[in-house]
């Protein structure tokens, strides 16, 4: 069994990139092998936006993460810097930057591009989802 | 510089630098060097626009990717590749780019995907 590290680049409907790292992920958990670290990277913050509406006879992407998160308790990383230019932030983010609200999906969390070499460290593989 | 050894960690950037992928590649490369990886870059496609002397981002309110290039060395990344194909279809010198880079011949660019850890492309 193998252990992934998996990269989303892309935000949700704009692209592949998203439901693919989505689907993939899900099954590499139904094989058996585990998920070291999920790491959401430039556009593919908008993954973990609790703000998504699609309409109701669609997928709703972020939630569907998000479930998919707390099933496993995976670990699912949305790169600060991408998410704060991005319109993404926690609680604690948007009262360190005094916005009108917060808007990142529970189960994900905010971090450091660190968190991503620590997880080409220790991951067996390193799985790239960009548009 | 020797294109036939294989980082740990390869980069691949396929965009100019006035886009965020760009930015982000380079961010993260540096990011690899500050926790000492042995890592490479690979400016493919577009991505060798990256190297052409006189940028200047403040035209379009942007910094210049040009100027933190040079950064790359100082984190410890000194293997810079380019693909040899897309400097001849632009059109361009390699002896003129900000930086030196090892230009890879389509079979040099396979073998290093293949043999590297790591692949991230952006």
């Amino acid at each position: 069994m193998s252990s992934f590290a998996v990269v989303v680049q892309g935000a949700p409907y704009d692209s592949q990139a998203a439901l693919t790292a989505y689907h993939f992920s899900r099954a590499v958990l139904q094989s058996g092998h585990s998920i070291y670290r999920l790491f959401f990277y430039q556009d593919g913050v908008h993954n973990a936006s609790s703000l998504c509406t699609p309409p109701q006879d669609e997928l709703n992407l972020p939630r569907a993460w998000q479930q998919l998160i707390q099933e496993h308790q995976l670990d699912a990383v949305v790169c600060i810097a991408s998410a704060l230019k991005r319109g993404i932030a926690d609680a604690g983010e948007a009262s360190r930057y005094e916005l009108p609200v917060s808007n990142l999906l529970a189960g994900f969390t905010i971090g450091g591009l660190g968190l991503l070499m620590d997880a080409t460290a220790n991951a067996d593989r390193l799985l790239n989802f960009a548009p | 510089m020797t294109a036939a050894k294989s980082p740990e960690f390869l980069f691949i950037c396929r965009h100019s630098a006035w886009t965020s992928q760009a930015s982000a590649c380079l961010e993260t490369v540096l990011t690899a060097g500050v926790f000492e990886q042995d890592a490479a870059l690979i400016l493919e496609g577009d991505g060798i626009l990256q190297l052409l002397p006189g940028q200047d981002g403040s035209v379009l309110q942007q910094k210049t990717l040009a100027n933190q290039l040079p950064a790359l060395e100082l984190y410890g990344i000194t293997r810079v590749y380019v693909e040899y194909a897309a400097a001849k279809e632009r059109g361009l010198n390699l002896d003129d780019f900000i930086l030196p880079a090892v230009p890879l011949q389509p079979g040099q660019l396979k073998d290093m995907i293949a043999n590297s850890r790591h692949v991230l492309v952006f």
